[in-house]
């Protein structure tokens, strides 16, 4: 099966207020039919990034009836990233993920979070789910979780195909980007389409099932492009072949799950982790720990 | 095995320990290797800035073990001209030994294993070879590697072979050896390729940490890159410096292949990085790779990860660099910790895979 994938993307000129449901079903229609969107809006929406928690509690509601209906007329799966849940005094960012009849089937709670995340008032999750549906199973790394390599791996682990990523890492290079999704994309066999607020929008794939072997499924460039650029270089390439559309940027791509489950035949990366190895070491030597100073 | 079978085994085991006997070894050492570096530092004092070499080396087979030797300290000295304190060879480095098997020549380098057991005449695994030879191999290099890293007083990483273990299994098993000769200590390879599996190799369960005068030494082998467990683990028990040996089959060499190992570990574990290669070709597989070192983004030029890298992918050179381990030690993270979700899924979800 072959999954069409699209990241929807607002530019600069765009504003929330901008989200109705005409302009979305115009831009839906433009682009013709796709299994799965992710369309992120808390993270990109330039006028919604400066405000603050509190203040965009309330858009929790209205996110979540568009996207439902959308979903629904349009018969796929969409995603508009995350939305903040209140809780007591404190918030969850958590991905969502509507279904084709519109139901809300899988919600995703930031699992890590950085200090000032904490200090703002943010809440870890305690679970990590991944969903079984037609496309393949899918999963969510939701901000800072696309950094830290044991959630890709606990949701490989559960069977994951595909990871909608929402980048949230502030003023990043390219080499910065591609220590997050890239490297868990590549440790784990599985495609992902990443919204990153300040690097490049990609939609990823294992290495050997990419153009030139570069994991990067779309935006894409051309071979000599891809081997003789740095990967610095590369990614100005890329963004540069971004198509937009009515003041939105579009990533779209083909998840083939053939040449994926084919790949982690020939190349069974999951086979090879070493039980004996984590365990024999201990819980404790597989933390993440805080490094001040050490 | 038949009687004749057995004594030609224990006939040709013998022959190769006495060409490979210590004692011929330190002659041909003494003769020939350049004078002794004095480099009484690393016998003496914890340094924190410390210059490192990693190694892109040609594979070769030698039937003769003195030539073995001599490319060995031609490298070491190589390096030490460049001021190493430590010199990492890569994976495999021992095989190179291969070459005394009776009736290995050159020209057997480019064909394929199959062809090669095939012209043993027996019907022979690779682990069978590897079990004979490897007693041999194990016993020459740790002298010869001891006496090199005595020599020039240098920290040495000997690459890795797979060589038999205690239990008799096959593993491929590297060394690191002090600026005094002594073996510090031996790490078996953890995460096999499918490849290895096939061949009958079995995997470490262990990862070690060895502390010294430059800092806090790692070495898994190559493949063990591809698992960010390895680098979480060896962080924890307090490594700043992990070496990885590489001898990566991949004919068509491609840099993002490359970056998906080593480089992405680092960042996400904040060590310093060192990579040794294998090029050039051995019984059919075609070695490519860039050996590189490489730092946390926040101690490298531009944020890219990468400190030096080999210009090359498939030639011969040496990779220097100077690692400020106190940089290292007071780099701040903001990092971390679910403990929720790990003790929800650890260790059920690794056994269910």
């Amino acid at each position: 099966m072959v999954v069409k994938v699209l990241i929807i993307i607002p530019g600069q000129e765009r504003k929330m207020s901008d989200l109705t449901e005409d302009l979305m079903g115009e831009l839906l229609a433009e682009t013709g039919h796709h299994d799965l969107l992710l369309f992120p809006v808390l993270n990109r929406f330039k006028d919604i990034r400066a405000k603050s928690m509190p203040e965009i509690v309330g858009l929790e509601s209205q996110i979540t009836s568009l996207f439902s209906r959308l979903a629904r007329s349009f018969g796929l799966y969409l995603s508009p990233g995350y939305i903040i849940e209140k809780n007591g005094s404190g918030f969850y960012r958590s991905a969502i993920l509507f279904d084709p009849a519109g139901d809300l089937v899988l919600k995703q709670r930031q699992l890590f979070l950085t200090g000032r995340e904490q200090r703002n008032g943010l809440l870890k999750g305690r679970e990590l789910k991944v969903l079984d549906t037609r496309l393949g199973q899918i999963g969510f790394l939701v901000g800072r979780d696309c950094y830290y390599p044991e959630v890709a791996r606990f949701l490989t682990l559960q069977g994951v195909d595909i990871v909608l990523a929402i980048n949230e890492q502030q003023a990043m290079n390219c080499w910065q980007q591609l220590a997050g999704v890239w490297s868990q994309v590549q440790q784990n066999q599985f495609y992902a389409l990443e919204t990153a607020t300040a690097g490049q929008d990609l939609i990823h794939g294992p290495c050997e099932i990419s153009p030139y072997r570069t994991g990067v499924l779309a935006p894409r460039g051309s071979r000599s492009e891809a081997l003789t650029l740095n990967p610095t270089d590369y990614f100005q390439v890329l963004a540069a072949k971004v198509k937009r559309l009515a003041g939105f940027k579009l990533v779209a791509g083909r998840l083939d799950q053939e040449r994926l489950r084919k790949i982690r035949t020939e190349y069974p990366l999951k086979d090879y982790l070493n039980p004996r190895l984590y365990e024999k070491s201990g819980l404790k030597t597989l933390l993440p720990r805080k490094r001040v100073g050490r | 095995m038949s009687g004749w079978e057995q004594w030609k085994n224990g006939f040709f085991q013998k022959y190769l320990h006495w060409k490979t006997r210590p004692a011929r070894l330190k002659r041909h050492l003494e003769r020939n290797t350049p004078k002794l570096i004095t480099n009484l530092d690393n016998l003496t004092e914890k340094k924190e800035q410390i210059t490192v070499v990693a190694l892109q080396l040609e594979m070769n087979l030698y039937q003769d073990i003195l030539a073995f030797v001599d490319k060995m300290a031609l490298m070491v000295h190589k390096s030490t001209e460049k001021g190493a304190d430590l010199i990492v060879f890569p994976e495999d480095n021992l095989l190179q030994l291969l070459g005394l098997l009776p009736g290995i020549t050159g020209e057997q380098q480019g064909q394929a294993v199959d062809h090669f057991l095939s012209r043993t005449g027996e019907d022979l695994s690779i682990t069978d070879i590897l079990g004979f030879i490897g007693p041999i191999i194990s016993k020459a290099s740790l002298f010869i590697f001891a006496e090199l890293a005595k020599r020039f007083q240098v920290y040495l990483m000997a690459g890795s072979g797979m060589l038999p273990g205690a239990d008799g299994k096959i593993y491929n098993i590297a060394y690191l050896f002090g600026p005094d000769g002594e073996l510090l200590g031996q790490q078996k390879k953890a995460h096999l390729l499918p490849l290895e599996r096939g061949w009958g190799l079995a995997s470490g369960d262990e990862l070690l940490v060895v502390s010294t005068g430059i800092g806090r030494l790692a070495f898994p082998v190559c493949m063990d890159a591809t698992y960010f467990e390895t680098f979480r683990i060896l962080a924890n028990q307090g490594a700043e410096i992990v070496m990885i040996p590489i001898a990566n089959p991949d004919a068509e060499y491609n840099y993002w292949t490359a970056l998906r190992g080593i480089w992405s570990r680092v960042q996400e574990s904040r060590v310093f990085g060192i990579k040794s290669a294998m090029v050039g070709e051995l019984f059919g597989f075609k070695f490519t790779g860039q050996a590189g070192i490489y730092a946390p983004f926040q101690l490298t030029a531009g944020s890219t990860g990468i400190i030096t890298e080999a210009a090359t992918f498939d030639r011969e050179e040496l990779v220097v660099a100077e690692l400020n381990l106190k940089e290292l030690r007071e780099l701040r993270v903001d990092d971390d910790c679910n403990l929720v979700i790990w003790e929800e899924l650890f260790p059920r979800i690794y056994r269910e895979k």
